[in-house]
């Protein structure tokens, strides 16, 4: 990675990128990041233009001509898999007059017509077909020059992301550290996870960031705003006064990339008697808990324990949560897994992407209780994420006045830094502590003030 | 699962002119009255203990490509136990996202009435919710139909053994799905 060069952006009022989150001295994020258009539109410019954005799930367009539609950005796209396997990202606007040429949520086509003059494109963006040609181009037209643009694409656990920036590195080098963690939480069975279904989309009328900032993640507010969960799921209640708490926190300084509490066993902790708590709090299924005990090597265990890793962020808005529920009374306690999306639609609204991701091995039974889990727990009825969008409302009109506008918002509870730390990039001892997400805001910045 | 948003051919309709399609339309405003007042505890009153209650998530697909009604994940994918559950924690003052609480009210419609076998009945509504929470001007409009079916219960009453909701949105334009439909 480049070195940031600090170039002194300024928004229009000649307020400096570098002052909203500062590079040194106390660690506050500037609320008017959360309501300022022209903040805005910065970041559509500078990170979702520029970097690598989550799309789709592999597992949603298996076979050929399979696509959805999706936005990087406000910009569509659409993204499809073609008869060779391969997975294009193309931006659904005709290179003609620019309507988009795919109306659809999903399905499945070998071309897209626009309809406003009939131009055929493959699926692989080629123009291959305008209707009148002859006629109306009677000079000729270089067809090949006018295929829809096609983004850079790059897959990895199944998650597809997409970029516009030729110069961007290459996704694994965006990744960095994050994919021992992704392998851990996403690849750990054969054939690896598969959406349940099509995502839930709801719109939250918040910044994108509030979404993205809370998996990054926060753990100070799960016995609050989960108050009324706090026997539903393992961990959610709070020991305020630990400070010799084994969960740790993994960050990527630089990346901004971020895992929220593992667990740390120590040398003095035997590593099955964790086992337990990894798969409770990890969301994998006891049979599996129970079959590791007596045949998993010590080094996969520990791996494994890692995996306990209950809600991360990649960089910027594609989040993890992964846990065992309770739904009902009586009722035992059902692991799953979703990621997640936060959609910009403006500074001031989200559109929020929930899926359900199963083992594809896994029972058909087994599919759909996680799947059930999930929709109980989180997404749009969940019992959790009920609390979550209200909490990101308030925060969103509360902050967007004159006076809240001029605020900061703290983030300078500081964990320490693990010394013996074995991973790549850092981790940070205490289960609370807003390094992750000032982490977060810092590779905001860095993109901000290029 | 595919769900049915229909009852099977076997099933007859039931006239507005017959007085069981009153008793139908009672129970259903009564059931939407308690949850304007916000009155869950009653409202479970009116479930059977065997309920399933869908709503499918929803896509946008060509025409010709289906209704766009997804199979495999749902907005809401409840039993008794779950809703339950539930209204336990709504009641909860802690359930941040109804405290205070949404006003709401439930215009509902377009009640089309069916007898079904062993006694059940089937019934097909419009429902629109309105909802505005603290001083907020704005309001979110919740528009679907339901498919429910409803079992007799004692007294001559009704409990709700079915419901598979049908939003009108791909997606919602409501930040959560706190409120029951």
């Amino acid at each position: 990675m480049s070195a940031v060069k600090e170039t002194g952006v300024t928004l229009s009022d000649g307020t400096a990128i570098s002052d909203l989150v500062p590079r040194s001295g106390e660690r506050r994020v500037a609320a008017r990041v959360m309501s300022d258009p022209e903040i805005y539109r910065l970041e559509l410019e500078k990170i979702f233009d520029q970097t690598w954005i989550f799309v789709a799930h592999e597992s949603e367009i298996p076979g050929d001509g399979d696509f959805v539609t999706r936005h990087i950005g406000e910009d569509p796209v659409i993204v499809v898999r073609d008869l060779d396997g391969d997975i294009s990202v193309l931006l659904n606007s005709c290179s003609h007059r620019g309507p988009k040429v795919c109306l659809a949520d999903r399905g499945n086509s070998a071309t897209f017509t626009c309809p406003y003059h009939g131009w055929v494109y493959e699926n692989t963006g080629e123009l291959v077909g305008i209707l009148g040609e002859k006629l109306i181009y009677r000079n000729g037209i270089e067809k090949s020059r006018f295929g829809l643009k096609k983004a850079r694409v790059g897959t990895f656990q199944g998650l597809v992301f997409a970029t516009w920036n030729e110069e961007a590195p290459a996704l694994e080098e965006h990744l960095g550290p994050m994919r021992a963690w992704l392998e851990a939480v996403l690849g750990y069975s054969v054939n690896g996870m598969v959406v349940a279904g099509p995502p839930q989309r709801w719109i939250i009328p918040a910044n994108w960031k509030l979404g993205a900032d809370n998996f990054s993640t926060d753990n100070y507010h799960t016995s609050v705003v989960h108050a009324t969960m706090a026997d539903a799921v393992p961990g959610i209640k709070m020991d305020v006064a630990s400070t010799s708490s084994r969960v740790h926190n993994f960050t990527d300084p630089v990346r901004g990339h971020s895992v929220a509490g593992f667990i740390d066993p120590g040398p003095d902790m035997p590593s099955f008697a964790w086992l337990d708590i990894a798969g409770q709090i990890g969301g994998i299924p006891q049979n599996i808990v129970e079959e590791l005990r007596t045949t998993m090597p010590p080094e996969a265990v520990e791996m494994l324990i890692r995996t306990s890793a209950g809600a991360g962020n990649v960089w910027p808005n594609l989040s993890w949560i992964r846990s065992g529920f309770i739904c009902a009374e009586d009722e035992q306690v059902q692991p799953a897994v979703s990621i997640r999306y936060w959609q910009p639609k403006g500074p001031d609204k989200m559109e929020a992407f929930s899926w359900t991701l199963v083992h594809k091995d896994a029972p058909e039974e087994v599919k759909a209780a996680a799947s059930r889990a999930m929709a109980r727990s989180f997404g749009s009825s969940g019992n959790f994420e009920q609390d979550d969008a209200e909490v990101w409302i308030n925060i969103q009109r509360a902050t967007s006045g004159v006076q809240g506008r001029k605020r900061k918002l703290m983030y300078n509870a500081e964990g320490t830094l693990d010394p013996e730390n074995q991973l790549p990039g850092d981790t940070y001892k205490h289960q609370i502590s807003d390094d992750n997400q000032w982490h977060f805001y810092a590779r905001w910045r860095d993109m901000l003030d290029q | 699962m595919t769900v049915s948003l229909d009852f099977p051919a076997s099933a007859k309709r039931i006239s507005s002119a017959d007085q069981r399609y009153g008793e139908v339309l009672d129970f259903l405003i009564d059931e939407a009255a308690l949850l304007d007042q916000q009155d869950l505890k009653a409202w479970l009153g009116y479930l059977d203990p065997s309920l399933v209650y869908l709503a499918p998530v929803r896509e946008t697909l060509i025409n010709g490509d289906g209704i766009g009604l997804a199979t495999g994940y749902n907005h809401f994918d409840e039993t008794f136990g779950s809703l339950a559950y539930k209204v336990k924690r709504l009641l909860d003052p802690m359930a941040w996202a109804e405290n205070p609480s949404s006003r709401t009210r439930r215009m509902m419609s377009n009640l089309r009435a069916f007898e079904l076998a062993d006694g059940e009945f089937g019934a097909i509504t419009n429902l629109v919710v309105f909802r505005n929470r603290g001083d907020d001007t704005h309001f979110d409009i919740i528009s679907c139909q339901r498919t429910d079916t409803l079992r007799r219960a004692e007294g001559g009453t009704f409990r709700l053994a079915k419901r598979i909701i049908l939003f009108d949105q791909a997606t919602l334009n409501t930040p959560n799905l706190a409120i029951f439909l």
